[in-house]
């Protein structure tokens, strides 16, 4: 134990003092805090950007059937001049419109007496949107119509009436929990694969500089993986929960209290304190599952340029996992498919924390897919070990698998 | 205490690296483990100190299988390695702690082993940007740190600057007068000579020769001769029936059968008017008895192997 603790040690502290570490560590700290200062850019880049008066509208009306179109059109876009066009210059406009993106052109024409709306701009990107113009003007014309028919007024209002609705969700997968599930999923990957190639980089580093020869006479292998895995593991954790304090103070110093994502506010009430201990847990042991596996790759390798093609099985079990977790969680939920992947120990640590957050999860699944899990680390990590012993010190010849179990402690 | 390395072997596919390589070490002192590269030297220390499963055998210090677990060895492997990116303090009580010591002693030790190797201002150094020379005195630190009463030092002298050689040579006996058991290989047959009082020759994993160095080399005789004259006398050393067996910068060395043969030579010069100013008669030098027995084949050589140690139990 005591060995365990010093490689942890050594491992964590060596880590944590290296420059490539606290730039990393700076710049990404650096990032999320412009990240929630967005919000708060945008908000005043539109108040800019509406103060602007810049934008014009030619408006060709060719139509009796449309009164007050303009004053409606002016409403919908207050920042926007309609000008009263000349139906003859519309080349002209739309020479205009081809080189300007604050310059549009709306015509309103009845051809055999059927209504027409035609919006012309610059780009799909352009301030007016063609079916707003649509359903601010077809109001207008089929009042003018109905009222020409001799319909009463009381009646053309109650047409023209909205049915009044509310949409509300029976299960707990509201917005939230979906966009944390979804960055809880992705953190977990980036975790998983870049701490777990910290702690191959670190053996491989060992071997091809050849302290292994030096560490393995003074350390049992197994302590030395173990002690290497819980270090990079701790320092994984350790900058993820900085990213998060960074994340947090950011929030509430620079986002809106009213910032609407999507329409909706963002909350973390998906977080209680049970799901986060079991979001940390599944961190733990999907994040070792790998980290093992991972160690052994940095160990079959005499020289750090051979570490990624040695790393490719795990880098595409880790990838296969995480698009198989995210597609079936998020595509079918009750799916065949989401119930094995939430039991399958390399897709469940993506998995489950999704589902866990968004309520979409029994307690015995859980209970299930952790047991799983635990057992499926214990197998990998002593199978890992075994071939971490019988690798650190081969050098150019390949390991046979019977030497896997005769090779030293 | 006792070191009693007895009938080790180990085959790698069809080849035998070691086969039943056997000796001990009852007092202090450096024991030799000579041969050239891919001898099975580095087989054999590895499968000593239980780095590597050993095919046969046994290796014991007091009666007990050697293993990091059982006792606190040194050991310096013949491919150095430090962590370059690391502080070279650190690195040195980290590999302590690992040992057994507490991180403050373990820094202790690190600091007085610095201070007595001249090593002690690149502490606060990162090790790649220490000299090479400087990295191995490192290394071996590693290896003393937790002060073993054995020491494995697998080709100590490879790589050094006579400088740093000399110093490493230094270290070597004051640590053999503090009492420690020193086994350490080697291809220069000179450092091996230099220290080893009792040795161990392999040749493609086979033991040629064992035994005392002293009793090896008295058991051939006296078959060269040194001279250096003012003029070259290798003419009359041949007439006289001597073999030429170098001719050095200003001295000559010759193969005799006997002291007589010497004695006869020696007359006949001066009768020459050839004065000798160095006149040595000598037993072969180890790399010549190493050449002789490589030479030989395994069942012959081995056999005569253990007639030259006359007698010495091992």
């Amino acid at each position: 134990m005591k060995q365990i603790l010093t490689v942890f040690q050594f491992t964590f502290l060596d880590a944590v003092r290296k420059k490539a570490f606290i730039i990393m560590t700076c710049v990404i700290m650096f990032l999320i805090l412009a990240a929630c200062l967005l919000p708060m850019l945008s908000e005043e880049i539109d108040s800019a950007i509406t103060s602007d008066q810049s934008q014009t509208c030619y408006l060709l009306i060719d139509s009796d059937r449309v009164p007050g179109a303009k004053e409606a059109l002016q409403a919908l876009y207050p920042n926007a001049e309609f000008l009263d066009g000349d139906i003859n210059l519309s080349g002209k406009y739309k020479d205009e419109i081809r080189v300007d993106g604050d310059t549009a052109m709306i015509v309103i024409v009845e051809e055999d007496g059927v209504p027409q709306i035609r919006v012309t701009t610059k780009s799909f990107m352009s301030f007016l949107d063609a079916a707003l113009v649509a359903e601010t003007i077809s109001p207008i014309y089929i009042r003018e119509v109905m009222r020409e028919e001799g319909v009463e007024d009381e009646l053309i209002d109650f047409s023209q009436t909205t049915i009044p609705y509310e949409a509300s969700i029976a299960g707990s997968m509201d917005l939230s929990g979906y966009i944390v599930g979804i960055a809880l999923l992705m953190i977990m990957f980036f975790s998983i694969y870049f701490y777990g190639y910290g702690v191959s980089m670190s053996i491989a580093n060992e071997k091809a500089s050849r302290v292994m020869e030096t560490l393995i006479v003074s350390a049992k292998p197994s302590h030395i993986l173990i002690g290497k895995c819980v270090g990079m593991g701790v320092l994984g954790l350790v900058q993820l929960s900085t990213f998060l304090i960074t994340a947090a103070v950011g929030y509430r110093l620079f986002v809106p209290k009213d910032f609407l994502l999507m329409g909706m506010p963002l909350s973390l009430s998906a977080f209680t304190l049970s799901s986060a201990i079991l979001v940390l847990i599944y961190f733990i042991l999907g994040y070792s599952l790998y980290a093992v596996m991972n160690a052994v790759c940095g160990a079959l390798v005499d020289k750090i340029e051979d570490l990624n093609s040695a790393m490719m099985p795990v880098i595409f079990i880790a990838m296969a996992s995480f698009y198989l977790g995210y597609f079936s969680a998020l595509m079918d939920p009750g799916g065949m498919l989401s119930k094995i992947t939430m039991y399958v120990p390399f897709t469940a640590p993506f998995v489950v924390p999704f589902k866990l957050l968004n309520a979409d999860i029994s307690s015995a699944d859980v209970a299930i897919s952790l047991a799983i899990l635990t057992v499926a680390v214990i197998i990998v990590a002593w199978l890992s070990a075994r071939l971490y012993t019988a690798s650190v010190l081969r050098y150019g010849k390949k390991l046979k698998i019977q030497e896997l179990f005769r090779d030293k402690k | 205490m006792i070191l009693t390395v007895k009938e080790l072997s180990k085959t790698y596919g069809t080849k035998k690296a070691v086969d039943k390589i056997s000796f001990e070490m009852d007092q202090p002192g450096v024991f030799g483990l000579i041969g050239t590269n891919g001898a099975g030297k580095t087989t054999t220390i590895r499968m000593m100190l239980g780095i590597i499963e050993k095919d046969a055998g046994t290796a014991e210090w007091n009666g007990k299988t050697i293993s990091r677990e059982t006792m606190s060895f040194g050991y310096m492997p013949e491919e150095r390695g430090i962590y370059t990116k690391t502080k070279v303090l650190e690195q040195l009580a980290y590999f302590g702690q690992l040992r057994g010591m507490s991180h403050v002693d373990a820094k202790k030790a690190s600091l007085a082993w610095m201070e007595r190797l001249g090593v002690i201002e690149y502490k606060d150094m990162v090790a790649e940007k220490v000299s090479k020379g400087n990295q191995q005195k490192i290394q071996l630190l590693a290896a003393l740190i937790h002060d073993p009463d054995l020491i494995v030092l697998d080709e100590p002298f490879s790589g050094l600057d006579p400088v740093n050689a000399e110093l490493i040579r230094k270290l070597i006996s004051e640590l053999v007068q503090e009492g420690k058991y020193i086994v350490m290989s080697s291809h220069q047959m000179s450092t091996v000579e230099e220290f080893c009082e009792n040795l161990v020759m392999l040749h493609n994993g086979q033991t040629i020769l064992r035994g005392n160095l002293k009793r090896i080399k008295a058991g051939y005789g006296h078959t060269n001769l040194l001279v250096r004259t003012v003029g070259d006398v290798t003419p009359l050393a041949l007439e006289a029936g001597l073999e030429l067996l170098a001719r050095h910068a200003d001295e000559t060395e010759f193969k005799i059968e006997g002291d007589d043969m010497a004695e006869a030579f020696l007359a006949k010069i001066i009768d020459a008017g050839q004065y000798p100013i160095k006149y040595e008669i000598r037993e072969p030098s180890l790399h010549e008895i190493f050449l002789e027995k490589a030479a030989m084949p395994m069942t012959a050589s081995k056999d005569e192997s253990m007639d030259t140690t006359m007698g010495v139990p091992i």
